[in-house]
């Protein structure tokens, strides 16, 4: 009778070890894989009107996101697609349970309401390319715009060897970062005694339409230099001088790394290109935003370097992985 | 719950067996865990270690080799197209132009072939495209490497090719200054093809070592990075590789980034001259042992608890036996000596509890061979007593004879001494405890006979038996004292005659002899007292033989002792009336085993 109380006893721990054990491993095993949970799905909202620049910047998020073990949605917009559609994706994304927002937002509203909605859901947003900031914006990767423009002016200078008409194509949209770069570059023009600086008039975001405000221009004013604020409005440009037959004559400085202009740069039709690095904006970016979601605070805004780009240099190992980052 | 949990803490006690056994088995077996666990985890952690170590250089070596033998199909390739432009110097043939097709179509990792004079003006390409007149080949490296070392193929770092319109491809270059007869003039040209770097970024970037690690390329001769998977970053300065290290090393090292150990093995591909470094990351290795060590810690923890559960249980059963003998031998503490173990358990508890038990029964023997020696004692005492025959009673009734003898009263003598010797034979009776009831009505009739002569016949008596009882067997002079006692105390102070009647007789199953007188009796108070417990002074026997209620009190202990508690004396006495005294004793109808032992 006793003996078999105790055989039942024995039976009875033996099944709870047994019990035990197979919750031991059952609740340890997923630990050694150990990437279920800590997976952070983090979303970048490339620019609208982005082309290389946006890709390039992809391309450093998905670097940064291996590295730090993220994983990385990249939201693209067609040629046609501007602010409203940008913000319509983004506010998507914090909907759809993003754990973290990268935006380059094509204006303030479309940062600021992000933001906001953002705040409200606990998802931080990281701006990229925007030096404004607005409540909610827990990081900021952008270029410093004014200095650029000072690059652009001490360039465009060099290149008149301090002396000459500057003209200066605007964008047809306002946008603060371009007005800061317009503030450099006058800035530094403004140090040299025989540039004299005259507006040249705006262009929109086609090829064709900077092109006509480029004749306009050439056709009305007696310029040696034009600062193009943007890269569409130097394509323009330089489809005019070719026209014209003065390229190379006419010194063009401007803003950004299309492929086209890398072409008309090696063909000595631009002289030279300010450029930013979209790969270390994105891949900051991203490491920002791990770090956000690990619980670092409010960073100061990083401040990348804009790179002056003449033909000589564009082909310098450095430089080519900048302008050429994709492996084709 | 909580008080059963405080009973066992209780029972748990230090030094206690139980205790003992529960703690040095949880140690045990604790020590034991955790030595296997250390030993496992160090073997565990180190085999870890050298597999991280051992993947890591095969899987450089497996990269090293791929991009050896690719470069080497590369340079095959190149000395087919080398050999298919270049011999006879015709390279505008169209015969050469469909050999290249074919060679091109073959591969599609060729971007481009081309033929450059010693200036670096094109002869030819394939597939036939424009050369930018910005392009500046004898600017290029390729075209500088190719013009320097004649007759070697050159290798370029992979680089934009900036040769054709609307195109900017990376490539890898591979060039070789040639001299050729073309027209029959010695011509130096440079052969140009163009591979695609995409194959060997496809082939490098694929690879990983642990969830961070990667595999870079460097160049033996400068350092300069062929591939890294974030060499962009290297450039703008966001990002250190320890280069140098990897140029002076052949094998493996490890270094340092951002707090990090890293373990970078080194491979050469020889043909091109270019460096494999592959990077894995320590402290995955460290995660991975850091699980292993919480697995461990949880599996300890739970065996530990197990342990001791189980070592709980275990000595509860073990120490089960101890704590049921422990309670037996109080209740033989508090006197209870009718208690017994079982007999089951463990060997040696159920050796243990024979041994008590043993114990136990030998106890019990002896107490009652204590009560018996005890008892006997006792009545060997009253037997002493009882066998005292009053030397004043004797005396008084010499005294008597003499007296008789001098008035000359010879029958009166010849009676009373006759009587007086069958008195003391019935009193001796050959030594034996009992008697019949016959006898002893006898002896009672002698003490009487002799009584009235001594008193002058100053009482009569009669004696009334049945017949059945006089066979039957009493203890004996029990009646004796109680006469005595009629006599001296109801009778002698009697105006009138006293009367004594001594009957035996059945009733109710019992043996019943009666000595009734009616003399002056006594007062309740007295009668009490003969029976009452002994007080002091009343106890001792008086010299004089009369007046002393021992004799009596004699009576009733002998009879209590001899047949038990329910049987004695009863009294009824009235003042001026006289008095009754009743034995009550069994009816015995043949002599008691006891007795006739005594009788042998």
């Amino acid at each position: 009778m006793r003996n078999r109380r105790d055989a039942g006893t024995c039976s009875f721990l033996l099944a709870i070890l047994l019990l035990a054990a197979i919750g031991l491993d059952g609740c340890s095993s997923p630990r050694l894989g150990d990437d279920g949970e800590s997976l952070k799905r983090i979303v970048l909202v490339a620019p609208v009107h982005a082309e290389e620049q946006g890709d390039a910047m992809e391309h450093g998020a998905d670097a940064a996101a291996k590295e730090f073990g993220a994983e990385l949605d990249y939201i693209s917009f067609g040629p046609d697609e501007d602010a409203k559609e940008q913000l319509e994706a983004a506010l998507q994304a914090v909907e759809g349970g993003a754990s973290a927002v990268l935006i380059d937002p094509a204006n303030e509203t479309v940062l600021k309401e992000l933001a906001e909605r953002g705040l409200a859901a606990g998802v931080p947003v990281v701006a990229l390319n925007e030096e404004r900031s607005a409540a909610g914006v827990m990081a900021a990767i952008s270029i410093d715009n004014e200095e650029a423009g000072r690059q652009a002016g001490e360039a465009l200078a060099e290149l008149l060897d301090g002396s000459g008409t500057v003209a200066v194509l605007h964008s047809d949209r306002r946008d603060p970062d371009l007005e800061s770069r317009e503030a450099g570059a006058k800035a530094a023009l403004a140090e040299y005694a025989g540039i004299q600086v005259i507006d040249g008039g705006a262009c929109g975001n086609l090829r064709d339409a900077c092109w006509q405000a480029a004749k306009v221009l050439l056709d009305s004013e007696r310029v040696n230099g034009i600062l193009a604020l943007e890269s569409k409005a130097s394509l323009g440009t330089a489809d005019e001088a070719m026209r014209r037959g003065v390229q190379g004559k006419l010194k063009i400085v401007t803003f950004g790394s299309e492929l086209d202009q890398l072409e008309l740069l090696q063909d000595g039709i631009l002289h030279k290109l300010v450029v930013q690095n979209g790969f270390s904006t994105g891949y900051l970016g991203v490491k920002q935003a791990v770090e956000l979601l690990k619980g670092a605070g409010f960073e100061q805004p990083t401040v990348l370097e804009t790179k002056v780009i003449d033909a000589d240099n564009m082909f310098w190992m450095d430089n080519q992985k900048m302008l050429f980052p994709f492996v084709k | 719950m909580i008080s059963a949990i405080r009973r066992q803490m209780k029972k748990l006690q230090a030094g206690s067996i139980q205790s003992i056994i529960m703690w040095s088995f949880s140690v045990f077996i604790l020590v034991i865990v955790v030595i296997v666990a250390v030993l496992l985890y160090d073997k565990f952690s180190r085999t870890a270690e050298r597999n991280v170590f051992l993947s890591t250089q095969q899987i450089v070596d497996q990269v090293s080799f791929n991009l050896e033998d690719y470069v080497d199909g590369m340079a095959q390739l190149y000395r087919a197209i080398e050999e298919n432009m270049l011999v006879g110097g015709q390279w505008d043939d169209p015969l050469v132009t469909k050999q290249l097709d074919t060679i091109m179509r073959s591969r599609d990792d060729i971007v481009s072939i081309a033929l450059f004079d010693d200036r670096g003006e094109l002869l030819r390409n394939h597939p036939q495209a424009q050369v930018r007149e910005s392009a500046r080949v004898s600017a290029q490296s390729w075209f500088h490497s190719a013009m320097r070392v004649p007759d070697h193929l050159s290798f370029s770092l992979p680089h934009v090719q900036n040769l054709y319109d609307d195109t900017y491809k990376w490539v890898v270059s591979m060039s070789k200054g040639i001299t050729v007869e073309h027209n029959g003039v010695p011509t130096h040209v440079v052969l140009l093809v163009d591979i695609n770097f995409k194959k060997i970024d496809e082939l490098s970037s694929r690879i990983s070592l642990g969830k961070r690690g990667y595999v870079y390329i460097i160049d033996e001769g400068a350092g300069n990075i062929v591939y890294h998977p974030q060499q962009q970053l290297i450039y703008m300065g966001l990002r250190n590789e320890s280069v140098e290290k990897a140029l002076t090393s052949s094998d493996s090292y490890i270094d340092e980034a951002e707090g990090v150990k890293r373990l970078n093995t080194v491979q050469s591909v020889v043909n091109i001259g270019w460096k494999v470094v592959g990077v894995s990351y320590l402290d995955e290795i460290m995660t991975t042992r850091e699980e292993v060590n919480r697995y461990m810690v949880q599996v300890v923890a739970l065996v530990l608890a197990f342990a001791l559960v189980v070592s709980m249980l275990l000595s509860a059963m073990l120490t089960r036996p101890i704590r049921r003998m422990g309670r037996t031998m109080k209740a033989v503490e508090r006197g209870d000596f009718n208690v017994e173990l079982p007999l089951s358990g463990p060997l040696e508890v159920v050796q243990l509890s024979s041994r008590f038990n043993l114990m136990l029964d030998k106890i019990r023997q002896l107490m009652k061979q204590i009560v018996l020696e005890q008892e006997s004692k006792r009545k060997y005492e009253l037997e002493a007593l009882q066998a005292q025959i009053n030397p004043h009673f004797l005396y008084n009734t010499l005294n008597s004879v003499v007296r008789m003898v001098g008035m000359s009263k010879n029958e009166e003598v010849i009676t009373m001494i006759t009587s007086l010797s069958k008195l003391f034979r019935i009193s001796l009776s050959k030594g034996k405890t009992t008697i019949t009831v016959g006898e002893e009505l006898e002896h009672a009739r002698h003490y009487l006979t002799i009584q009235q002569m001594r008193f002058k016949r100053k009482f009569n008596f009669a004696i009334e038996a049945d017949e059945a009882v006089l066979s039957c067997y009493t203890l004996k002079l029990v009646l004796q004292p109680l006469i005595e006692n009629a006599i001296v105390h109801g009778i002698e102070y009697l105006v009138d005659e006293g009367h004594i009647r001594v009957s035996a007789r059945e009733r109710e199953g019992r043996l019943v002899l009666e000595v009734a007188d009616n003399g002056v009796g006594m007062p309740q108070r007295q009668v009490e007292r003969l029976l009452g417990a002994p007080e002091d002074g009343v106890d001792k026997p008086s010299s004089s033989g009369g007046g002393s209620g021992v004799a009596v009190r004699n009576v009733h202990d002998r009879i209590r002792l001899y047949y038990g508690e329910p049987y004695g004396l009863e009294f009824w006495s009235e003042q001026e009336e006289g008095t009754t005294v009743r034995i009550n004793i069994p009816l015995i109808k043949e002599r008691s085993e006891e007795a006739r032992e005594d009788e042998e």
